[in-house]
């Protein structure tokens, strides 16, 4: 069954790659570009998340923001955190909030492995 | 004033317990010299009274009771009148030893009355009266009474005089110079110690004041470079993020290209991104120098509505495209001021893109160039300042509130990315602390945001 992967990151370059990475590895990848838009995606009914990947800083709302409205809300949907170096309030943010950090700049190898992990594939 | 000084009150003080002093001590002089004053006199009646008895007596007895009365009468005068009487006379018991009797009558009049008994070969014949007004008794105490009144009056003005000038040199003149380096500090300026020539407790005050703003301005230096730091962790988080993700997308499409791509439509657009990241890049890094750059002001007299004009001109596509409608106005006599044009432009230019971008659905932008002073941030450490003003006022979306304080951090945004890096503001806000100048901010939610450029002119100078 193909796995249903979110991305909410507001640089267009940054967005591309990832989609593009994981859509060769045969997930199907929705994308968006700020924090009110992945709070509607994850709040729509009928969808069905494997998995978000999402950026810190974006307009509007912070991934983080929204990580800790659904953790408030329900399920235990996987996270992944884009964070950059020596950002250390939002690491421990993300910790506490159980998602899983992985640091920018990184390789497609690095997110693929954490895909993988994440998903326990 | 505020009330009544400290030095004055003293010698008030001073000059009334002085007074009292002299007052009371008059009082018993005056009243002891008048008494040694009457004794003196009494003790002269009588030797006056007793020579004339004598002389009396000697006569009556060698030429005879009518030659003796006769010079008597010779005697009275209007000044001293001389009477004689037969015994028995109306004369007090002692004086039937010879001896003569003088009183000093109060009523009707201040009378020196004075008693000699006369005898001729131990038989007593009668007695001479004198009586004399006391009026040299009265002008002696008068005049008594004027001096001590002058001589008080004299040491009462010397000693306020005295007191006034010293206490003005030991008290007045130390408290006034204490005063000013209170407001000197207070003002923000911990230079110039204070120093007073005297060692004394006001001594003390002005040493232990000196050493309270050495250490004050120790402290504000401190904090000045922990906020520094602070600044350049915050830089150093920004500048992480802001190349992390361009970095990123190089390294993976360069990947891409290096080990998977399968066609070259595939290739081209990695190689597309890649310099599109590679541009934002360099952009950041440009904008990164330019902010951190220790270029010293060329400064050179220029008219700061010109400059407006020119920023203004320059935004001009850009804001009718938005539709946004700028207006420039002048409240100012003298525009002119020793800045850097340049630098300046980039200021005023930058807070109008600002307030452009603000207003999604177009509105107005006001730039206001004013004479105005105003009160510096407490680091730039003086009292009020003349400035110029350049307001630049919009009506768009305002900045929340936990957000205002954040507006001069350098990679502080709330744009879209690729419409700013973050480092606009911050730019601007050096280049103005450059000229010794500040610029303030202030705004509502959906109201607008307001930005005014605070320039310093010269003391004393041309305005």
């Amino acid at each position: 069954m193909t796995r249903h992967v979110l991305i909410a990151e507001d640089d267009a370059d940054m967005r591309a790659l990832v989609a593009l990475t994981l859509r060769r590895d045969g997930y199907f990848v929705e994308e968006v570009r700020d924090g009110w838009a992945l709070l509607a995606s994850l709040e729509a009914p009928n969808i069905l998340l494997d998995l978000v990947i999402t950026d810190i800083r974006m307009p509007g709302l912070s991934g983080l923001d929204v990580v800790e409205r659904i953790r408030t809300k329900s399920e235990s949907v996987p996270v992944i955190v884009m964070t950059a170096f020596g950002d250390e309030e939002a690491r421990a943010t993300a910790t506490r909030l159980g998602a899983v950090l992985i640091d920018k700049p990184f390789s497609m190898d690095a997110l693929r492995t954490a895909v993988c992990h994440v998903l326990r594939e | 004033m505020r009330g009544m000084r400290i030095v004055p009150k003293l010698s008030l003080a001073f000059v009334a317990a002085t007074c009292g002093i002299l007052v009371v001590n008059g009082w018993f002089r005056v009243r002891r010299e008048v008494a040694f004053y009457e004794s003196d006199r009494a003790r002269d009646h009588e030797t006056i009274a007793r020579s004339l008895g004598v002389a009396v007596a000697s006569i009556w007895k060698s030429d005879g009771r009518a030659k003796a009365l006769e010079t008597v009468d010779s005697f009275d005068r209007d000044v001293m009148r001389v009477r004689w009487h037969d015994e028995p006379v109306p004369i007090a018991a002692d004086a039937s030893a010879g001896q003569p009797i003088t009183t000093l009558d109060a009523a009707p009049k201040r009378t020196w009355h004075t008693w000699v008994p006369v005898e001729i070969d131990g038989k007593r014949q009668g007695a001479l009266e004198m009586i004399e007004p006391a009026s040299s008794e009265e002008r002696f105490a008068r005049s008594t009474e004027i001096d001590t009144i002058a001589s008080a009056a004299a040491i009462v003005a010397l000693s306020a005089l005295l007191s006034l000038a010293l206490g003005q040199w030991l008290v007045g003149r130390p408290v006034s110079a204490l005063a000013s380096k209170a407001r000197r500090v207070g003002a923000g300026d911990f230079g110039g110690p204070v120093v007073l020539p005297r060692q004394d407790e006001l001594y003390d005050l002005a040493k232990e004041m000196n050493a309270m703003s050495e250490n004050l301005s120790t402290t504000l230096a401190q904090l000045r470079h922990a906020d520094r730091l602070t600044t350049v962790g915050k830089l150093a988080s920004g500048v992480a993020h802001e190349l992390g993700t361009p970095l990123n997308v190089v390294h993976a499409r360069a990947a891409m290209i290096a080990h998977d791509a399968t066609s070259s439509s595939e290739t081209q657009e990695s190689a597309t991104v890649i310099v599109r990241a590679a541009e934002r890049m360099t952009k950041i890094i440009r904008q990164l120098l330019q902010f951190a750059r220790k270029k010293t002001v060329t400064k050179s007299r220029c008219d700061v509505l010109d400059i407006c004009r020119d920023a203004i001109e320059l935004v001009a596509p850009i804001a009718s495209r938005r539709s946004a409608r700028i207006a420039l106005a002048s409240e100012s006599h003298a525009t002119k001021l020793d800045a850097d044009a340049g630098e300046i432009q980039q200021v005023v230019t930058n807070l109008v893109m600002n307030a452009i971008q603000a207003m999604p659905k177009g509105g107005r932008v006001d730039v206001v160039v004013r004479d105005e002073r105003a009160t510096p941030p407490i680091d730039l450490g003086t009292s009020a300042l003349d400035c110029l003003s350049i307001e630049v006022a919009d009506e768009g979306t305002g900045i929340a509130p936990e957000n205002l304080a954040r507006v001069f951090e350098p990679f502080f945004t709330t744009k879209d990315v690729g419409e700013g890096t973050g480092l606009g503001l911050a730019v601007s806000y050096g280049i103005v602390r450059e000229h010794g100048g500040w610029i303030r901010v202030e705004s509502e939610v959906d109201r607008g945001t307001r930005f005014r450029v605070y320039l310093p002119r010269p003391a004393g100078g041309p305005t």
